[in-house]
């Protein structure tokens, strides 16, 4: 097991090292991967510069989001697809997994036209819409639902409760799990996604971190690694975080069974 | 029992979402593969039947990315689908002390895949630390990725190490769903651990487990990012792979109409995948 | 879903009444080497810019996208490759008779000119020059002030370099990446002579004696040499482990930070005996897309033109020089030998024909080279079917 971890982690004991490294500190071998003399003048770097506050602002400000209608609408649609079994939701299913079998660079100049057509490029608005329900979330949710027993909310049913009475307060807290997941993936794909966020961007204002970093230490034909590294490691930060979190949530509920 | 007209109500979001940002670009893309396109006005100049199709048959780079992209799906997808199916079940009965070791496992799906691919560039290149491990366990050291044979398992490799911590969560969601009474009273009649496995967590994860195979399928065959950054489809398309032709075909030819042809087979080959997954998971599942 | 509804109508209002009245200007260099150069132009000339920066990982398919969809720059930085489908396409507009006051004072016109007609103003040149590591010199017995001159120099010292040891290398040759190999072999085709397609275009000439002499000399260069990426050459290089490689100016941003001990020079690219020290050449030229707001962004352009603002630019980007011509007098140029030799190579450097095809040509060129280089083809077979592949797109 430690062994694994260790082989695990090895590729980002590179990432770390290089991010650490001084000036003139060439990896030229093993045992350079230590570094000589260490610095954070990198991370300062992305740390104190005003831009890269307003990226990680915007990036944070577009993750919550887009994992906020996830979180909502996505369930909402998996416990529909679920329970009501007819002709038309199955079609639905359908078209639910087939959206996310379409290659999504293909989707790039039509999403950006009608954004463009809509004046919503440069604005949140373009970073958050689109993305308000994944198709993959729906599908989660709804294999994960389907390991859970469905006469949970027949009682709620029976007593007269609303649909959505009966879902919000019964069945959401047994999602728990895989809303923790839900959460945790769509923040991580969202947090890390650059070509759209490029496109769609074209100033500070919204400019998310991955755009930022791309900007400021890819060259034409070299690469500011140190620079690179340091903020891709700032920027996995949050994600660990977030992914800690859900998972005690999960746990505590679990526990609370 | 379930008042059936407001859980349509439930569809309304993901129904508004699919059909504005789904629908359109997709029958857009499907149109597209039919039409000669100019992004650089006049837009749709003509219809052309079948050509766009034509024309990315008859090229033998089409058929070499199609290859290489079925390799890339077969090599990754069963690997990681085990691996993290048996990372997960190790983490998930390991006890608070070993609970922390999750992250480890998990932090290399948190990188951004493009940090992740430059980091491998350097760990394949020739002076790379893969090349420095080789050679200190008395290995040769090799061109990983300027080898045309082992460019593209070397892609796969890395594919496989980034995903697996991030398959596992899903796998970690699914096991804590399944009730320890189950496991207590297999345990009392004496079953062993690969039997409670066998008999108790393969059948309750299934779902899960359809779910993580037919979505790294789906990924797998839209593997991009990590082509683009460590080769670019080199050396001599070993690593070209059908979604990096299309983006070629789109942003470097600017011939919309074949890259779009190329997205509709990327379609029909992942929906055929897909399906042909579900179909095979539910036999072994009544096979069990 | 109301108050969603009378949000989007607010951002719609808000961005319509926020219509710039100024230019918008998208480039690829790093925002804050531009800001201060486009905030002194707004203020003395009254005009206003909007500068958006495009990535150079992913710039271009937002200039298609873009496009595609209507919504198009004043004035935009685009590759010298790309100018010949751009003209070809229409979207630009002919300067032609808008820049002959500047004309006598910018380098590369060719690079932005499509059927003799101009269609941008090149503003950013780069070149490739030999790069070569002085240490490995001396070890290898060879005079580190006298770089190689010829191809028979070159291969010379890429010889001795190599015989140093197990894993110092001779030479970098390009390998296992597009777009790049015919940018290191064309040099050496040059040199001898060799085109690749004849003058008006209409027909490729590729398999030509001359050509083929080049190739059979870059090939010959192999043994010797390590075949990578051009970023794992240049990270090669840094550690010390190859003796020379034809690259850009970007090397002399990063080697002083990332090897200060590294004690190397550069030289005109090597020729051959009977031609020139030909290198590649690339620019970054200013081109003002047909609909857009010409007159000011004409003079955007040749403001930024200018020498000492190209130079501003050109100090801190490092791997590119100012267009113009006037920027050789400029004392930086006394002060700074390697950048001066830079900005030579670039004067006498060649680049590829402004075709509409240039594209597929380049990756027909670039594919039966690496299968040359990787010892699938002989150097005769890579050119004729080089010939035979490209003239089935431009001549069919």
């Amino acid at each position: 097991m430690l062994i694994l971890l260790f082989i695990n982690l090895l590729p980002l004991g590179v990432m770390l090292s290089v991010s650490l490294k001084g000036e003139g500190s060439v990896l030229r071998s093993l045992a350079d991967l230590i570094p000589k003399q260490i610095t954070f003048a990198h991370y300062a770097e992305v740390l104190s510069s005003g831009r890269f506050a307003r990226y990680f602002l915007n990036s944070t400000i577009v993750a919550i989001a887009v994992v906020a209608g996830n979180l909502i609408f996505a369930p909402m649609a998996a416990y529909a697809l679920l329970r009501s079994d007819s002709k038309v939701t199955r079609i639905f299913l359908v078209l639910v997994i087939a959206t996310m079998m379409v290659p999504k660079h293909i989707m790039m100049i039509p999403l950006f036209t009608m954004l463009y057509r809509m004046h919503l490029i440069d604005t949140y608005f373009a970073l958050v819409l689109p993305f308000l329900v994944d198709a993959f979330n729906v599908f989660f949710v709804y294999q994960y639902l389907k390991t859970i027993p469905h006469e949970i909310e027949e009682a709620a049913f029976m007593d007269g409760a609303s649909l959505a009475n009966a879902f919000f307060r019964v069945v959401y807290p047994v999602l728990k799990p895989a809303l923790a997941v839900v959460a945790t993936n769509t923040f991580l794909i969202n947090w890390n996604s650059f070509l759209l966020p490029f496109v769609l961007t074209s100033s500070d204002k919204v400019r998310t971190l991955p755009v930022g970093l791309a900007i400021f230490s890819q060259g034409e034909h070299s690469t500011d690694w140190s620079l690179l590294m340091a903020g891709s490691i700032l920027a996995a930060v949050p994600t660990i975080v977030i992914w800690i979190r859900s998972q005690k949530i999960a746990q505590s509920m679990l526990a609370s069974r | 029992m379930i008042p059936r007209r407001s859980l349509l109500l439930f569809f309304l979001p993901w129904l508004v979402s699919f059909a504005v940002f789904s629908a359109y670009p997709i029958g857009f893309s499907l149109g597209l593969s039919f039409a000669d396109y100019n992004p650089f006005g006049g837009g749709i100049t003509r219809w052309v039947g079948l050509e766009n199709y034509r024309a990315i048959f008859a090229d033998s780079l089409f058929w070499r990315s199609f290859t290489n992209t079925i390799v890339f799906v077969v090599g990754t997808v069963l690997p990681t689908a085990g691996i993290s199916l048996i990372l997960a079940v190790l983490i998930n009965r390991s006890g608070r002390l070993l609970g922390c070791l999750r992250g480890g496992y998990f932090i290399p799906s948190v990188v951004s895949l493009a940090a992740v691919s430059l980091i491998f560039k350097y760990i394949y290149s020739k002076q790379g630390f893969l090349n420095a491990i080789v050679t200190m366990m008395g290995g040769t050291a090799r061109d990983w990725l300027l080898s045309p044979k082992l460019a593209l398992p070397s892609i796969i490799a890395m594919d496989i190490w980034a995903s697996i911590g991030y398959y596992a969560i899903f796998y970690l969601a699914g096991l804590q769903t399944i009730p320890q009474e189950l496991y207590e009273a297999a345990r009392m009649d004496g079953a062993g651990r690969l039997a409670i496995f066998r008999f108790i967590t393969l059948p309750s994860l299934k779902p899960v487990i359809v779910f993580v195979v037919v979505v790294n399928t789906i990924r797998a065959f839209q593997v991009f990012v990590e082509v683009v950054i460590m080769t670019r489809g080199g050396p001599m398309g070993s690593t070209m792979t059908l979604i990096y032709y299309m983006y070629e075909k789109a942003f470097h030819r600017i011939n919309m109409g074949a890259a779009s042809a190329v997205a509709v087979v990327v379609f029909a080959l992942i929906a055929g995948f897909a399906l042909l997954q579900v179909r095979l998971l539910r036999q072994v599942r009544s096979a069990v | 879903m109301k108050r969603l509804a009378t949000f989007l109508i607010a951002v719609c209002v808000f961005s319509c009444s926020s219509k710039r009245q100024g230019i918008v200007f998208w480039q690829f260099q790093r925002p804050d080497i531009m800001e201060t150069l486009i905030d002194d132009f707004s203020k003395s000339h009254g005009i206003d810019v909007k500068m958006e920066t495009l990535t150079w990982q992913s710039g271009f398919e937002k200039v298609v996208m873009a496009f595609s969809s209507g919504r198009i720059p004043d004035l935009l930085e685009l590759g010298s490759t790309w100018i010949g489908k751009f003209a070809a396409e229409g979207m630009l507009e002919d300067l032609s008779d808008a820049v002959s006051d500047i004309k006598p004072h910018l380098m590369m016109w060719e690079l932005a000119t499509y059927k003799g007609r101009i269609y941008g103003i090149p503003w950013l040149v780069g070149s490739r020059v030999l790069f070569y590591n002085r240490d490995l010199f001396k070890r290898a017995g060879l005079d580190p002030l006298h770089p190689p001159q010829t191809w028979d120099d070159l291969i010379k010292c890429a010889r001795a370099i190599d015989a140093l040891g197990e894993d110092i290398y001779g030479f970098g040759l390009n390998a296992g990446e597009r777009y790049i190999l015919y940018k290191k072999f064309m040099p050496f085709a040059w040199s001898a002579g060799g085109r690749i397609l004849n003058h008006d275009q209409s027909r490729c000439v590729i398999n030509s004696p001359e050509n083929l002499e080049a190739l059979k000399f870059y090939v010959s260069l192999k043994p010797f040499s390590v075949l990578d990426r051009q970023d794992m050459i240049d990270e090669m290089f840094k550690q010390g482990r190859v003796g020379m490689m034809i690259s850009g100016g970007w090397n002399l941003k990063r080697l002083p930070v990332d090897a200060p001990q590294l004690d190397f020079g550069i030289a005109l690219v090597p020729r051959h005996k009977k031609g020139a020290h030909v290198s590649f050449a690339g620019a970054e030229i200013l081109v003002i897309p047909k609909g857009s707001k010409k007159a000011q962004a004409l003079e955007l352009a040749k403001y930024l033109v200018e020498a000492s603002k190209a130079l501003e630019v050109a100090k801190k980007v490092k791997g590119v020089q100012p267009a113009s011509m006037d920027a050789l007098k400029h004392a930086y140029y006394k002060d700074h030998p390697m950048e001066r030799l830079l900005l030579e190579q670039c004067m006498i450097s060649r680049s590829p024909p402004a075709s509409p095809h240039w594209i597929e040509i380049e990756e027909i060129i670039n594919d039966r080279l690496e299968e040359c280089l990787y010892g699938k083809i002989s150097p005769s077979e890579a050119l004729s079917k080089m010939e035979s592949e490209i003239n089935e797109i431009i001549a069919p």
